[in-house]
Protein backbone atom coordinates (compact mmCIF):
# COMPACT_ATOMS: atom_id res chain seq x y z
CA UNK A 1 0.00 0.00 0.00
CA UNK A 2 2.93 2.53 1.15
CA UNK A 3 4.70 1.75 -2.56
CA UNK A 4 1.54 2.28 -4.48
CA UNK A 5 1.63 5.62 -2.87
CA UNK A 6 4.99 6.51 -3.27
CA UNK A 7 4.51 5.36 -6.94
CA UNK A 8 1.19 7.53 -7.25
CA UNK A 9 3.19 10.54 -5.50
CA UNK A 10 5.92 10.36 -8.24
CA UNK A 11 3.95 9.80 -11.24
CA UNK A 12 2.16 12.61 -10.02
CA UNK A 13 4.93 15.09 -9.26
CA UNK A 14 6.12 14.19 -12.98
CA UNK A 15 2.74 15.18 -14.41
CA UNK A 16 2.87 18.41 -12.88
CA UNK A 17 6.44 19.43 -14.24
CA UNK A 18 4.74 18.18 -17.41
CA UNK A 19 1.89 20.76 -16.96
CA UNK A 20 3.90 23.48 -16.20
CA UNK A 21 5.89 23.25 -19.27
CA UNK A 22 1.94 22.36 -20.97
CA UNK A 23 0.72 25.53 -19.49
CA UNK A 24 3.88 27.67 -20.68
CA UNK A 25 4.05 26.57 -24.05
CA UNK A 26 0.79 26.82 -24.42
CA UNK A 27 0.61 30.53 -23.16
CA UNK A 28 3.80 31.57 -24.70
CA UNK A 29 6.38 33.63 -23.00
CA UNK A 30 4.39 36.72 -22.39
CA UNK A 31 4.81 37.60 -18.62
CA UNK A 32 1.74 39.64 -18.09
CA UNK A 33 -0.64 37.26 -19.72
CA UNK A 34 0.31 34.61 -17.42
CA UNK A 35 0.10 36.19 -14.70
CA UNK A 36 -3.31 36.92 -15.19
CA UNK A 37 -3.96 33.27 -15.76
CA UNK A 38 -1.50 32.12 -12.54
CA UNK A 39 -4.35 31.07 -10.44
CA UNK A 40 -6.54 29.45 -13.18
CA UNK A 41 -3.75 27.45 -13.97
CA UNK A 42 -2.60 26.45 -10.74
CA UNK A 43 -5.96 25.13 -9.39
CA UNK A 44 -6.29 23.32 -13.28
CA UNK A 45 -3.05 21.57 -12.58
CA UNK A 46 -4.29 20.61 -8.92
CA UNK A 47 -7.66 19.59 -10.27
CA UNK A 48 -5.69 17.43 -13.26
CA UNK A 49 -3.54 16.12 -10.64
CA UNK A 50 -6.43 15.59 -8.46
CA UNK A 51 -8.30 13.74 -11.55
CA UNK A 52 -5.77 11.31 -11.92
CA UNK A 53 -4.99 11.14 -8.59
CA UNK A 54 -8.31 10.29 -6.79
CA UNK A 55 -9.51 8.00 -9.41
CA UNK A 56 -7.00 5.69 -8.31
CA UNK A 57 -8.13 5.76 -4.43
CA UNK A 58 -9.98 2.10 -5.25
CA UNK A 59 -7.58 0.83 -7.89
CA UNK A 60 -5.54 -1.66 -5.42
CA UNK A 61 -9.01 -3.27 -4.52
CA UNK A 62 -10.15 -3.85 -7.70
CA UNK A 63 -6.79 -5.21 -9.22
CA UNK A 64 -6.17 -7.42 -5.93
CA UNK A 65 -9.85 -8.99 -6.20
CA UNK A 66 -10.04 -7.55 -2.98
CA UNK A 67 -13.48 -5.59 -3.58
CA UNK A 68 -15.47 -8.48 -2.23
CA UNK A 69 -13.29 -8.42 0.94
CA UNK A 70 -14.32 -4.34 0.90
CA UNK A 71 -17.99 -5.28 0.20
CA UNK A 72 -18.33 -8.01 2.99
CA UNK A 73 -16.77 -6.23 5.29
CA UNK A 74 -18.42 -6.03 8.35
CA UNK A 75 -19.59 -2.47 10.12
CA UNK A 76 -20.10 0.97 8.85
CA UNK A 77 -18.67 1.27 5.83
CA UNK A 78 -18.41 4.76 6.54
CA UNK A 79 -15.53 4.13 8.29
CA UNK A 80 -13.86 3.16 4.96
CA UNK A 81 -14.94 6.16 3.35
CA UNK A 82 -13.19 8.80 6.38
CA UNK A 83 -10.03 6.64 5.87
CA UNK A 84 -9.82 6.57 2.22
CA UNK A 85 -10.80 10.47 2.30
CA UNK A 86 -8.06 11.14 5.11
CA UNK A 87 -5.20 9.28 2.89
CA UNK A 88 -6.75 11.22 -0.38
CA UNK A 89 -6.39 14.24 1.24
CA UNK A 90 -2.83 13.83 2.16
CA UNK A 91 -1.72 12.84 -0.80
CA UNK A 92 -3.52 15.92 -2.62
CA UNK A 93 -2.03 18.21 -0.08
CA UNK A 94 1.51 16.99 -0.99
CA UNK A 95 0.77 17.14 -4.04
CA UNK A 96 -0.28 20.52 -4.41
CA UNK A 97 2.31 21.87 -2.09
CA UNK A 98 4.62 20.55 -4.98
CA UNK A 99 2.63 22.08 -7.22
CA UNK A 100 2.93 25.29 -5.49
CA UNK A 101 6.59 25.49 -5.34
CA UNK A 102 7.02 24.77 -8.81
CA UNK A 103 4.88 27.30 -9.76
CA UNK A 104 6.56 29.66 -7.42
CA UNK A 105 9.90 28.62 -8.70
CA UNK A 106 9.25 28.73 -12.55
CA UNK A 107 7.01 32.25 -12.45
CA UNK A 108 8.94 33.64 -9.67
CA UNK A 109 6.27 34.51 -7.52
CA UNK A 110 7.05 35.81 -3.81
CA UNK A 111 4.58 33.27 -1.87
CA UNK A 112 5.94 33.61 1.60
CA UNK A 113 3.49 36.63 2.53
CA UNK A 114 0.90 34.84 1.08
CA UNK A 115 1.20 31.39 1.97
CA UNK A 116 -1.27 31.15 5.41
CA UNK A 117 -4.14 32.75 3.24
CA UNK A 118 -3.15 30.77 0.17
CA UNK A 119 -3.44 27.93 2.62
CA UNK A 120 -6.71 28.48 3.80
CA UNK A 121 -8.01 28.47 0.58
CA UNK A 122 -6.35 25.43 -1.02
CA UNK A 123 -6.92 23.28 2.15
CA UNK A 124 -10.98 23.98 2.03
CA UNK A 125 -10.81 23.07 -1.66
CA UNK A 126 -9.12 20.03 -1.55
CA UNK A 127 -11.40 18.62 1.28
CA UNK A 128 -14.01 19.36 -1.40
CA UNK A 129 -12.23 17.79 -4.01
CA UNK A 130 -11.28 14.80 -1.95
CA UNK A 131 -14.95 14.01 -0.63
CA UNK A 132 -16.39 13.54 -3.87
CA UNK A 133 -13.85 12.17 -5.24
CA UNK A 134 -13.48 9.50 -2.99
CA UNK A 135 -17.13 8.56 -3.36
CA UNK A 136 -17.37 8.82 -7.04
CA UNK A 137 -13.82 6.98 -7.46
CA UNK A 138 -15.49 3.71 -5.47
CA UNK A 139 -18.72 4.04 -7.71
CA UNK A 140 -16.88 4.46 -10.94
CA UNK A 141 -14.09 1.41 -9.71
CA UNK A 142 -16.24 -1.29 -10.96
CA UNK A 143 -18.17 0.52 -14.16
CA UNK A 144 -16.76 -0.23 -17.69
CA UNK A 145 -15.00 2.74 -18.76
CA UNK A 146 -14.38 3.93 -15.47
CA UNK A 147 -11.63 6.79 -16.75
CA UNK A 148 -13.67 8.35 -18.70
CA UNK A 149 -16.79 8.44 -16.08
CA UNK A 150 -15.03 9.57 -13.41
CA UNK A 151 -13.70 13.07 -14.55
CA UNK A 152 -16.86 13.51 -16.56
CA UNK A 153 -19.03 13.03 -12.97
CA UNK A 154 -16.88 14.68 -10.62
CA UNK A 155 -15.89 17.89 -12.96
CA UNK A 156 -19.36 18.98 -13.29
CA UNK A 157 -19.75 18.68 -9.45
CA UNK A 158 -16.78 20.73 -8.59
CA UNK A 159 -17.30 23.50 -10.91
CA UNK A 160 -18.47 25.74 -8.13
CA UNK A 161 -15.54 25.33 -6.54
CA UNK A 162 -12.98 25.65 -8.97
CA UNK A 163 -15.30 29.32 -9.49
CA UNK A 164 -14.41 30.09 -5.74
CA UNK A 165 -11.05 28.76 -4.94
CA UNK A 166 -9.47 30.64 -8.39
CA UNK A 167 -11.58 33.38 -7.49
CA UNK A 168 -9.98 33.60 -3.87
CA UNK A 169 -7.02 32.53 -4.64
CA UNK A 170 -6.47 35.55 -7.30
CA UNK A 171 -7.80 37.87 -4.59
CA UNK A 172 -5.22 36.33 -2.31
CA UNK A 173 -1.88 36.27 -4.54
CA UNK A 174 -3.15 40.16 -5.05
CA UNK A 175 -2.47 40.44 -1.10
CA UNK A 176 -5.85 41.24 -0.40
CA UNK A 177 -7.28 39.72 2.64
CA UNK A 178 -9.15 36.71 3.29
CA UNK A 179 -11.88 38.97 4.43
CA UNK A 180 -12.36 40.14 1.19
CA UNK A 181 -13.10 37.22 -0.25
CA UNK A 182 -15.22 35.63 2.91
CA UNK A 183 -18.11 34.76 0.65
CA UNK A 184 -16.11 32.83 -1.10
CA UNK A 185 -14.30 31.09 1.73
CA UNK A 186 -18.16 30.22 3.40
CA UNK A 187 -19.51 28.95 0.40
CA UNK A 188 -15.93 26.23 0.17
CA UNK A 189 -16.54 25.62 3.87
CA UNK A 190 -20.59 24.80 2.85
CA UNK A 191 -19.72 22.73 -0.18
CA UNK A 192 -17.09 20.75 2.08
CA UNK A 193 -19.62 20.38 4.99
CA UNK A 194 -21.90 18.84 2.25
CA UNK A 195 -20.11 16.60 0.21
CA UNK A 196 -18.20 15.14 3.40
CA UNK A 197 -21.68 14.51 5.35
CA UNK A 198 -23.29 13.10 1.90
CA UNK A 199 -20.33 10.74 1.36
CA UNK A 200 -20.49 9.55 5.24
CA UNK A 201 -24.10 9.21 5.13
CA UNK A 202 -23.84 6.86 1.38
CA UNK A 203 -20.93 4.88 1.19
CA UNK A 204 -23.13 3.02 2.77
CA UNK A 205 -24.92 2.29 -0.08
CA UNK A 206 -21.90 2.31 -2.49
CA UNK A 207 -19.95 -0.88 -0.78
CA UNK A 208 -23.41 -2.96 -0.33
CA UNK A 209 -22.67 -6.40 -1.62
CA UNK B 1 -35.19 47.71 -32.12
CA UNK B 2 -35.52 45.02 -34.46
CA UNK B 3 -38.43 42.48 -34.12
CA UNK B 4 -36.04 39.03 -35.20
CA UNK B 5 -39.27 36.97 -35.82
CA UNK B 6 -36.59 34.51 -37.16
CA UNK B 7 -35.10 34.07 -33.93
CA UNK B 8 -38.71 33.91 -31.98
CA UNK B 9 -39.20 31.34 -34.57
CA UNK B 10 -36.13 29.04 -34.64
CA UNK B 11 -36.23 29.20 -30.96
CA UNK B 12 -40.02 27.52 -30.65
CA UNK B 13 -39.46 25.59 -33.74
CA UNK B 14 -36.54 23.68 -32.33
CA UNK B 15 -38.49 23.55 -29.34
CA UNK B 16 -42.04 22.10 -31.13
CA UNK B 17 -39.41 19.59 -33.13
CA UNK B 18 -37.47 18.34 -29.81
CA UNK B 19 -40.36 17.75 -27.54
CA UNK B 20 -42.62 15.98 -30.25
CA UNK B 21 -39.56 14.06 -31.18
CA UNK B 22 -39.58 13.14 -27.73
CA UNK B 23 -43.17 12.15 -27.51
CA UNK B 24 -43.22 10.12 -30.45
CA UNK B 25 -39.92 8.56 -28.88
CA UNK B 26 -42.40 7.97 -25.84
CA UNK B 27 -45.53 6.72 -27.76
CA UNK B 28 -43.58 4.31 -30.05
CA UNK B 29 -41.26 2.92 -27.53
CA UNK B 30 -44.73 2.07 -25.00
CA UNK B 31 -46.59 0.28 -28.08
CA UNK B 32 -43.53 -1.90 -28.78
CA UNK B 33 -43.01 -2.97 -25.31
CA UNK B 34 -47.00 -3.66 -25.51
CA UNK B 35 -46.88 -5.55 -28.29
CA UNK B 36 -44.28 -7.78 -26.63
CA UNK B 37 -45.95 -8.15 -23.62
CA UNK B 38 -49.08 -9.09 -25.33
CA UNK B 39 -47.08 -11.74 -27.50
CA UNK B 40 -45.47 -13.05 -24.32
CA UNK B 41 -48.85 -13.80 -22.45
CA UNK B 42 -49.98 -15.84 -25.76
CA UNK B 43 -46.96 -17.47 -25.63
CA UNK B 44 -46.95 -18.69 -21.97
CA UNK B 45 -50.78 -19.87 -23.00
CA UNK B 46 -50.11 -21.75 -26.25
CA UNK B 47 -47.32 -24.54 -25.16
CA UNK B 48 -51.04 -26.83 -24.16
CA UNK B 49 -51.81 -26.12 -28.27
CA UNK B 50 -48.02 -26.35 -29.61
CA UNK B 51 -46.99 -29.27 -26.86
CA UNK B 52 -46.70 -32.86 -28.87
CA UNK B 53 -49.87 -34.79 -28.93
CA UNK B 54 -48.82 -37.71 -26.41
CA UNK B 55 -50.91 -36.12 -23.73
CA UNK B 56 -54.04 -36.11 -26.49
CA UNK B 57 -53.24 -39.71 -27.21
CA UNK B 58 -53.17 -42.37 -24.07
CA UNK B 59 -50.70 -43.58 -21.77
CA UNK B 60 -49.39 -46.15 -24.26
CA UNK B 61 -47.16 -45.27 -27.04
CA UNK C 1 -55.58 9.47 -16.34
CA UNK C 2 -52.97 9.64 -19.26
CA UNK C 3 -55.74 11.04 -21.70
CA UNK C 4 -56.90 13.53 -19.14
CA UNK C 5 -53.50 14.77 -18.56
CA UNK C 6 -52.64 14.57 -21.85
CA UNK C 7 -55.36 16.55 -23.39
CA UNK C 8 -54.75 18.99 -20.39
CA UNK C 9 -51.63 19.51 -21.03
CA UNK C 10 -52.61 20.34 -24.99
CA UNK C 11 -55.00 22.70 -23.58
CA UNK C 12 -52.05 24.31 -21.23
CA UNK C 13 -49.61 23.95 -24.23
CA UNK C 14 -52.42 26.63 -26.77
CA UNK C 15 -52.96 28.49 -23.72
CA UNK C 16 -49.38 29.34 -23.39
CA UNK C 17 -49.03 30.05 -27.03
CA UNK C 18 -52.07 32.40 -27.09
CA UNK C 19 -51.04 34.46 -24.14
CA UNK C 20 -47.35 34.33 -25.18
CA UNK C 21 -48.28 35.78 -28.62
CA UNK C 22 -52.01 37.06 -28.69
CA UNK C 23 -52.14 38.37 -25.23
CA UNK C 24 -48.82 39.54 -24.19
CA UNK C 25 -47.84 42.71 -25.83
CA UNK C 26 -44.73 43.58 -27.85
CA UNK C 27 -42.01 44.66 -25.35
CA UNK C 28 -40.85 47.95 -24.87
CA UNK C 29 -36.46 47.32 -25.42
CA UNK C 30 -36.31 43.87 -27.11
CA UNK C 31 -38.78 43.96 -29.46
CA UNK C 32 -40.83 40.85 -30.01
CA UNK C 33 -37.18 38.59 -29.28
CA UNK C 34 -38.37 39.02 -26.13
CA UNK C 35 -41.16 36.49 -26.50
CA UNK C 36 -38.66 33.47 -26.40
CA UNK C 37 -38.99 33.96 -23.12
CA UNK C 38 -41.92 32.12 -22.65
CA UNK C 39 -40.33 29.15 -23.68
CA UNK C 40 -36.95 29.90 -21.56
CA UNK C 41 -38.03 30.80 -18.66
CA UNK C 42 -40.38 27.94 -18.19
CA UNK C 43 -38.12 25.23 -19.64
CA UNK C 44 -35.75 26.21 -16.48
CA UNK C 45 -38.29 25.89 -13.99
CA UNK C 46 -39.23 22.30 -15.61
CA UNK C 47 -35.67 21.60 -15.23
CA UNK C 48 -35.03 22.90 -11.41
CA UNK C 49 -38.71 20.76 -10.45
CA UNK C 50 -37.38 17.75 -12.16
CA UNK C 51 -33.94 17.50 -10.29
CA UNK C 52 -35.80 17.95 -6.94
CA UNK C 53 -38.16 15.19 -8.13
CA UNK C 54 -34.96 13.39 -8.55
CA UNK C 55 -33.67 14.20 -5.52
CA UNK C 56 -36.55 12.73 -3.59
CA UNK C 57 -37.24 9.81 -5.77
CA UNK C 58 -33.55 8.87 -4.99
CA UNK C 59 -33.62 9.61 -1.33
CA UNK C 60 -36.88 6.89 -1.73
CA UNK C 61 -34.81 4.69 -3.84
CA UNK C 62 -32.02 4.31 -0.96
CA UNK C 63 -34.69 3.80 1.99
CA UNK C 64 -37.25 1.82 0.61
CA UNK C 65 -35.89 0.13 -2.11
CA UNK C 66 -38.68 1.08 -4.17
CA UNK C 67 -38.12 0.12 -7.70
CA UNK C 68 -41.28 2.76 -8.41
CA UNK C 69 -39.25 5.16 -6.97
CA UNK C 70 -35.86 4.22 -9.16
CA UNK C 71 -38.00 4.82 -12.35
CA UNK C 72 -39.61 7.90 -11.07
CA UNK C 73 -35.82 9.23 -10.13
CA UNK C 74 -34.73 8.05 -13.78
CA UNK C 75 -37.46 9.30 -15.98
CA UNK C 76 -37.06 12.47 -14.25
CA UNK C 77 -33.57 13.03 -14.65
CA UNK C 78 -33.85 12.20 -17.94
CA UNK C 79 -37.22 14.77 -18.82
CA UNK C 80 -34.80 17.05 -16.52
CA UNK C 81 -31.89 17.03 -19.19
CA UNK C 82 -34.15 17.45 -21.98
CA UNK C 83 -35.93 20.48 -20.41
CA UNK C 84 -32.57 22.37 -19.63
CA UNK C 85 -31.15 21.34 -22.82
CA UNK C 86 -33.62 23.51 -24.01
CA UNK C 87 -33.27 26.51 -21.86
CA UNK C 88 -29.94 26.87 -22.95
CA UNK C 89 -30.54 25.94 -26.65
CA UNK C 90 -33.69 28.80 -26.18
CA UNK C 91 -31.27 31.30 -24.33
CA UNK C 92 -28.25 30.80 -26.75
CA UNK C 93 -30.99 31.89 -29.57
CA UNK C 94 -32.20 34.47 -27.70
CA UNK C 95 -28.89 35.74 -26.63
CA UNK C 96 -27.61 36.10 -30.28
CA UNK C 97 -29.75 39.07 -31.32
CA UNK C 98 -30.17 40.64 -28.27
CA UNK C 99 -26.56 40.64 -26.83
CA UNK C 100 -25.00 40.09 -30.56
CA UNK C 101 -23.31 36.91 -29.38
CA UNK C 102 -24.73 33.27 -29.53
CA UNK C 103 -22.51 31.87 -26.42
CA UNK C 104 -22.57 34.19 -23.03
CA UNK C 105 -21.42 33.21 -19.64
CA UNK C 106 -24.28 34.78 -18.03
CA UNK C 107 -25.24 33.76 -14.49
CA UNK C 108 -28.24 31.81 -15.92
CA UNK C 109 -26.72 30.01 -18.91
CA UNK C 110 -23.63 29.23 -17.38
CA UNK C 111 -25.27 27.44 -14.44
CA UNK C 112 -27.72 25.85 -16.51
CA UNK C 113 -25.42 24.30 -18.33
CA UNK C 114 -23.68 22.98 -15.24
CA UNK C 115 -26.70 21.54 -13.97
CA UNK C 116 -27.31 20.22 -17.65
CA UNK C 117 -23.66 18.46 -17.56
CA UNK C 118 -23.94 17.00 -14.01
CA UNK C 119 -27.41 14.97 -15.03
CA UNK C 120 -25.95 14.39 -18.31
CA UNK C 121 -23.31 12.70 -16.01
CA UNK C 122 -26.34 10.80 -14.22
CA UNK C 123 -27.81 9.15 -17.09
CA UNK C 124 -24.46 8.10 -18.18
CA UNK C 125 -23.59 6.43 -15.26
CA UNK C 126 -27.26 4.36 -15.68
CA UNK C 127 -26.14 3.75 -19.07
CA UNK C 128 -22.94 2.45 -17.52
CA UNK C 129 -23.92 -0.30 -15.47
CA UNK C 130 -25.78 -3.40 -16.45
CA UNK C 131 -26.38 -4.55 -12.99
CA UNK C 132 -29.73 -2.88 -12.83
CA UNK C 133 -29.54 -2.70 -8.83
CA UNK C 134 -26.47 -1.38 -8.39
CA UNK C 135 -27.11 1.03 -11.11
CA UNK C 136 -30.19 2.07 -9.35
CA UNK C 137 -28.34 2.71 -5.83
CA UNK C 138 -25.51 4.61 -7.36
CA UNK C 139 -27.54 6.99 -9.43
CA UNK C 140 -29.54 7.57 -6.57
CA UNK C 141 -26.52 8.63 -4.57
CA UNK C 142 -25.46 10.58 -7.59
CA UNK C 143 -28.61 12.37 -7.54
CA UNK C 144 -28.63 13.29 -3.73
CA UNK C 145 -25.19 14.63 -4.60
CA UNK C 146 -26.07 16.70 -7.76
CA UNK C 147 -29.03 17.80 -5.73
CA UNK C 148 -27.35 19.29 -3.01
CA UNK C 149 -25.05 20.64 -5.61
CA UNK C 150 -27.54 23.07 -7.20
CA UNK C 151 -27.32 25.73 -4.13
CA UNK C 152 -23.56 26.17 -5.02
CA UNK C 153 -23.95 25.98 -8.21
CA UNK C 154 -26.35 28.76 -8.31
CA UNK C 155 -24.59 31.37 -5.87
CA UNK C 156 -21.05 30.04 -7.22
CA UNK C 157 -22.00 31.35 -10.66
CA UNK C 158 -24.11 34.39 -9.41
CA UNK C 159 -20.69 35.90 -7.57
CA UNK C 160 -18.42 35.29 -10.21
CA UNK C 161 -20.77 36.95 -12.58
CA UNK C 162 -21.93 39.73 -10.66
CA UNK C 163 -19.46 40.60 -8.43
CA UNK C 164 -16.04 43.01 -9.67
CA UNK C 165 -18.14 43.10 -13.08
CA UNK C 166 -18.80 46.46 -14.44
CA UNK C 167 -22.38 46.98 -14.40
CA UNK C 168 -22.81 46.75 -18.03
CA UNK C 169 -22.33 42.88 -18.90
CA UNK C 170 -26.03 43.02 -16.66
CA UNK C 171 -27.53 44.38 -19.11
CA UNK C 172 -30.32 43.79 -20.14
CA UNK C 173 -31.06 44.44 -16.08
CA UNK C 174 -33.81 43.07 -14.54
CA UNK C 175 -36.59 46.08 -15.20
CA UNK C 176 -39.55 46.11 -13.72
CA UNK C 177 -42.13 43.66 -15.65
CA UNK C 178 -45.53 44.06 -16.89
CA UNK C 179 -48.32 42.68 -15.83
CA UNK C 180 -49.52 41.06 -18.72
CA UNK C 181 -46.23 39.52 -19.66
CA UNK C 182 -46.24 38.11 -15.87
CA UNK C 183 -49.56 36.48 -16.60
CA UNK C 184 -48.37 35.17 -19.68
CA UNK C 185 -45.11 33.99 -17.95
CA UNK C 186 -47.12 32.12 -15.52
CA UNK C 187 -49.62 30.28 -17.86
CA UNK C 188 -46.78 28.96 -19.65
CA UNK C 189 -45.57 27.64 -16.24
CA UNK C 190 -48.27 25.75 -15.71
CA UNK C 191 -48.34 24.37 -19.54
CA UNK C 192 -44.94 23.67 -18.96
CA UNK C 193 -45.60 21.86 -15.43
CA UNK C 194 -48.34 20.11 -17.13
CA UNK C 195 -46.08 19.02 -20.53
CA UNK C 196 -43.51 17.28 -17.42
CA UNK C 197 -45.98 15.38 -15.93
CA UNK C 198 -47.36 13.93 -19.06
CA UNK C 199 -43.26 13.16 -19.86
CA UNK C 200 -42.68 11.74 -16.68
CA UNK C 201 -45.50 9.88 -16.48
CA UNK C 202 -45.71 8.40 -20.26
CA UNK C 203 -41.30 7.63 -19.17
CA UNK C 204 -42.21 5.82 -16.18
CA UNK C 205 -44.50 3.59 -17.85
CA UNK C 206 -42.20 2.86 -20.65
CA UNK C 207 -39.69 1.86 -17.90
CA UNK C 208 -42.00 -0.18 -16.12
CA UNK C 209 -42.53 -2.36 -19.28
CA UNK C 210 -39.22 -1.98 -20.32
CA UNK C 211 -38.73 -4.03 -16.46
CA UNK C 212 -41.22 -6.71 -16.60
CA UNK C 213 -39.60 -7.24 -20.13
CA UNK C 214 -36.45 -8.41 -18.92
CA UNK C 215 -38.62 -10.23 -16.13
Amino acid sequence: MERRSKETLNALFFFGLLLLFVFQFALGPDRERLAGTLPGLLWLGFILSGLLGLGRTFVAERENDCWEGLLLAPGDKSAIYVGKLAGNLLLMLIIEAILLALFGFFFNLDLAGVLPGLAVVIALGTVALAAVGTLFAAMTAQVRARELLFPVLLLPVEAPVLLATVKATEAVLLGETLGSVAHWLKLLAAADVVYVAVGVLTFDFVLEA
Amino acid sequence: MPDNWAFVLAAYGLAVVVLVTYWRFLVRREHELQDAGVMRQQLRHEPDASAPHATQRGPLP
Amino acid sequence: MKRLLGFLTVLGLAAGLVMGFGVAPREATQGNVQRIMYLHVPSVWVGYLAFVVVLVASIVYLARRSEAADRLAHASAEVGVLFTGLTIATGSIWGKPTWGTWWTWDARLTSVSILFVMYLGYLLLRGMIDDRERGARFAAVLGIVAAFNIPLVHFSVLWWRTLHQPPTLMAPGPAPVPGIIKAALYVNFVAFTLLYGYFLTRRVRVLRLEAEAEA
